[in-house]
């Protein structure tokens, strides 16, 4: 949970990345962000980078492109959520839920349970999973070793 | 569970049912679209996995 300290403008790019994405379903490129802010495109990725150590967002790692910005992925997954009246992808399981509880209204998770070979679908109406079944979600690490490695966690 | 440990070896680790992930959900990202969020520190971490009635050690906020 270590975190740099960032700047009013890195909090800003935060912000504003966060933003795309929710009207996007993909995140901004370092050009994008320079555009929007002013600033080079080294400055940009100077900014992910900064970000990326705050544990406010996760680069694809060798890269300066956003891969995660939870609850949102950059890449698909099996875990689809129809939200918002457009298709984002989720990191995990909780995030499938996440995304929904973030943007409020009503939205459809789909989740691939790759075990068993077998797709759900779980709507979500007026602010609540239905039904509000007995599904159970397992976690593999604990949480004071998520941020070791968030893509495996 | 007993199924899923079957099936993937894996007995390690938590499993928390839906809804209560959903709860964890909301009070996680409430405010993460926000100009104002500035992060989660242990101490609110702390208080959203209590609210929500995740207080084992699984659930620790703090370090090894």
């Amino acid at each position: 949970m270590a975190r740099a300290e960032l700047t009013e403008r890195e909090w800003a790019i935060r912000t504003w990345i966060y933003a795309h994405f929710v009207e996007h379903a993909v995140p901004p490129t370092s050009g994008q962000i320079a555009a929007e802010f002013g600033m080079t495109d080294e400055e940009a990725r100077q900014a992910l980078r900064r970000l990326h150590e705050a544990h406010t967002l996760l680069l694809t790692p060798g890269t300066d492109e956003v891969r995660m910005a939870n609850p949102f992925s950059a890449v698909p997954t099996p875990f689809p959520v129809v939200a918002n009246g457009r298709s984002y992808f989720a990191n995990c399981a909780w995030d499938a839920l996440g995304i929904p509880a973030m943007l409020g209204g009503d939205a459809v998770i789909h989740a691939r349970l790759e075990v068993v070979d077998e797709s759900i679908q779980i709507p979500v109406v007026d602010g609540i999973p239905r039904p509000a079944s007995d599904y159970l979600i397992h976690f593999a690490v604990p949480f004071r070793h998520w941020y070791d490695d968030q893509i495996f966690t | 569970m007993a199924r899923w440990v079957e099936l993937t070896g894996n007995a390690s680790g938590e499993t928390v049912p839906m809804m209560t992930i959903w709860e964890l959900g909301k009070a996680w990202y409430a405010d993460r679209l926000s100009p104002d969020f500035r992060g989660l520190d242990p101490a609110r971490v702390r208080r959203i996995f209590d609210q929500v009635g995740l207080t084992s050690d699984f659930w620790s906020v703090s370090s090894d």
